[in-house]
């Protein structure tokens, strides 16, 4: 009987007073949903437009109360003050927080020493001869210190703009972690430093790539804010979720500098060089890539594109055909168009929409040279819905290039075989190297001219389309090979 | 903080998603959904797992953004001066600047964290020892961890109900104001509960509270006003969140609950 009067008395307590429910209408004008309408929206979250039954209408009431309470009682106050270390158990790729936090407790207390010697020269009467000492000291400490808290910004900085960006990459699903992180450079660089780094990038809703390098090294210098310069050490290992082979790298530098906020940047570039990459596993290790030098450039245009820009030197790619198995020098340059405003989304996701929206590539140049040998073409790529790539690419050959592409629309039904045959007759041995055409431009004095714009041997250019149908690769109407779908 | 006290973040969020045209709000969802997933994949999540607790995330997420409590009046920042985020409303969903701002507010990577850890504790309990604590199938965990509906007639339901609102209204009136003596008096009082029926049993209330010997005296016009004081401030929660009585037992139980639950954590 005592249970019923209880609820009996809460009841009345809790129940609208009859003016009340006259002015109950008019709150509904308020930002804020009511309960019913949270409902709603948490319904429409959850199971989409189809009609939910009594029992998830419920159970979203008591979800949504029972948020309301912890809202009330202030759960994520709590959150932060006592279980940061529950965070850092479940989230331990938090590192630029944890290092802003630092250098903020670091700057306090270089700090309160710096203020006690600030002072203490005023702390002297005006008629003693360490007046003028200490004065000057005082000068001397406080550009020092001027100089120090400048430094402690600029880290600061580059620690807040290192986790804007990790925080944007982690929302599309790609997670970075350091087995160790440091902060350091002073008084001229601020350095972010992680060794045995670990990225899991999520491709797709199945496929997850983790990358492992041995050590991380980002500066920013002070005098150019807004500069970041990364150099990964390798080697660097490449492991796709339910693949037993890893394609593992390594490297005399590999830089990538980015322009602007890295969530948001302005340009990225990238040179790797001598580059050795090999597939190993099941007891293989194939070379899948070597060279010289590699550089990729991707600068925002106004509006939604991206000029992009790729040259190799003395490059190879073993298994990548007659041609790109030999060293080449290489160069592309064009622009993606309908690039959409960075949100987080998986690659896969990404590269679906952009197709989706008519994304295309326009190569505005595409140049490779093999000794006499010289091919250009321009022309247009897209994706099909199925995320294979097609488009044209109108190619213009010289010297060995030509007779191997008359050879090859001569002979359309060759296999591979027969194609590196015809390969090695036109171009010669595959050990030959093509350093003689030129290194990267940062090897070579500003007098040795540049190879890539030196004039291709022009007589007797043959003009051909390569066509790219459902990711198959044609040469007239010769098939070359075929480009696995990209999403 | 108290129950009407602005939370500024979560009560503007609440508010720019109840602002958006459904089609705007649909996108929002939809993207919300693919974050989890791939915060979720980023975790290493064994595959077979992945679906369930993404949704689970999911579900933490929403329900964390949907019971923000209190009336935001626009944007308002810890500091104030911070600059208005980008709020250009666009007819495709992609472009307005609302959604996109919303959807960096929810899925930001430590915000994803705290709710993947929330979601967790809810299901686990808390991370002691380097785990979950497996003691959570003892029964007393059980019922600290798992959210049922609030049945009235459960006897430990009733008095968290209580205590809720006697917490509540304790960050709204001092304790030696007269709403906070008249309700520890109805909380406590198992005979003036007995005389409640389709009036206040008023006369009741001054009696019992005159026995105590005041300095000064209880009357019906004092018991009405600290009535009337006690129902305008109940009535303008459920009139901000249009909540009905039953709810209002319901929220305030469970207010009880979590209080329980931050003050074992802090023992």
């Amino acid at each position: 009987m005592a249970k019923r009067d209880s609820i009996k008395a809460l009841e009345a307590i809790l129940s609208p007073e009859d003016d009340e429910l006259a002015s109950a209408e008019r709150t509904r004008e308020d930002s804020l949903p009511g309960l019913d309408a949270r409902i709603d929206l948490f319904l429409r979250a959850m199971h989409g437009t189809e009609a939910a039954s009594t029992e998830q209408r419920e159970n979203a009431r008591i979800r949504i109360i029972d948020a309301m309470a912890a809202d009330f009682v202030g759960e994520a106050h709590a959150f932060f003050e006592q279980d940061t270390h529950d965070v850092a158990a479940v989230a331990p790729t938090r590192p630029a927080a944890a290092g802003t936090a630092r250098a903020s407790s670091t700057f306090t207390s270089l700090w309160e020493p710096l203020r006690e010697a600030l002072l203490w020269p005023l702390t002297l009467s005006a008629g003693q001869p360490m007046r003028l000492a200490a004065v000057a000291c005082a000068a001397v400490l406080v550009m020092g210190g001027g100089w120090t808290a400048t430094w402690f910004y600029a880290a600061h900085r580059t620690e807040t703009a290192i986790a804007s960006w990790i925080d944007s990459e982690a929302k599309a699903g790609r997670d970075y972690s350091c087995g160790s992180r440091s902060v350091g450079g002073f008084p001229l660089h601020v350095e972010v430093s992680c060794t045995a780094l670990e990225a899991r990038l999520a491709m797709s809703e199945h496929s997850t790539m983790v990358i492992s390098a041995n050590s991380l090294r980002t500066v920013a210098s002070i005098f150019s804010p807004g500069t970041y310069v990364t150099e990964i050490s390798g080697p660097v290992s490449i492991t796709n979720s339910g693949q037993s082979a890893s394609l593992v790298g390594n490297w005399s530098l590999a830089q990538l500098t980015v322009r602007g906020q890295p969530a948001n940047p302005r340009q990225v570039s990238m040179v790797l060089d001598n580059p050795q990459i090999n597939r190993v596993g099941n007891g293989s290790d194939r070379p899948v890539l070597a060279g010289g030098q590699i550089e990729l450039t991707a600068s925002a245009r106004a509006g939604s594109a991206i000029n992009i820009a790729a040259h190799a030197v003395d490059v190879s790619i073993p298994d990548g055909g007659a041609i790109t198995s030999r060293p080449f020098v290489a160069d592309i340059s064009g622009v993606l168009h309908d690039i959409d405003a960075p949100t987080p989304q998986l690659w896969s996701e990404r590269l679906r929409d952009w197709q989706s929206r008519g994304g295309r590539l326009e190569v505005a140049q595409a140049r490779i040279q093999q000794g006499d040998a010289l091919a250009t073409g321009a022309g247009q790529l897209r994706l099909s819905g199925d995320g294979l790539v097609e488009g044209t690419l109108h190619v213009n050959t010289s010297g060995p290039y030509q007779q191997l592409a008359q050879s090859y629309i001569r002979n359309g039904n060759s296999g591979a075989r027969e194609r590196e045959q015809l390969a090695l007759s036109f171009l010669g041995d595959r050990k030959i190297r093509t350093r003689s055409l030129g290194g990267p431009l940062s090897d070579r004095g500003a007098d040795t001219g540049d190879v890539r714009h030196q004039p291709a041997k022009q007589a007797g250019n043959l003009e051909i389309p390569i066509r790219i149908v459902d990711g198959t690769v044609y040469l007239g109407s010769t098939g070359l090979g075929e480009i696995p779908p990209l999403f | 903080m108290t129950l009407e006290e602005p939370r500024a973040d979560g009560a503007t969020r609440l508010s720019v998603l109840n602002s958006l045209p459904r089609q705007h709000q649909d996108y929002f969802f939809e993207a919300v959904r693919n974050i989890c997933v791939s915060f979720v994949v980023s975790r290493g999540v064994p595959s077979a797992d992945r679906d369930a607790e993404s949704l689970e995330l999911f579900s933490e997420v929403m329900a964390k953004l949907l019971g923000a409590t209190a009336a935001g009046e626009g944007w308002q920042t810890k500091g104030g001066d911070e600059p208005r985020p980008d709020w250009t409303a666009h007819a495709d969903p992609k472009r307005d600047g609302r959604v996109s701002w919303l959807v960096a507010e929810i899925g930001g990577r430590q915000a994803l964290a705290h709710r993947h850890e929330d979601m967790r504790r809810r299901l686990y309990g808390r991370w002691k020892e380097g785990g979950y604590k497996v003691e959570q199938l003892a029964e007393e965990h059980v019922a600290d961890l798992t959210v049922e509906p609030i049945d009235p007639l459960e006897d430990e339901d009733n008095r968290r109900a209580w205590r809720g609102l006697l917490a509540a209204a304790k960050t709204e009136f001092e304790p030696n104001e007269d709403v906070s003596v008249l309700l520890d008096l109805l909380a406590s009082d198992s005979e003036i509960q007995a005389g409640f029926g389709s009036e206040w049993p008023v006369r009741q209330i001054v009696d019992t509270l005159n026995r105590r010997k005041l300095v000064r005296p209880w009357n019906d016009d004092r018991v009405d006003n600290a009535k009337k004081r006690l129902k305008a401030w109940i009535g303008r929660i459920r009139r901000k969140y249009q909540i009905d009585p039953g709810d209002l037992m319901h929220l305030f139980a469970q207010y009880a609950r979590k209080q329980e639950l931050k003050k074992n954590a802090r023992a």
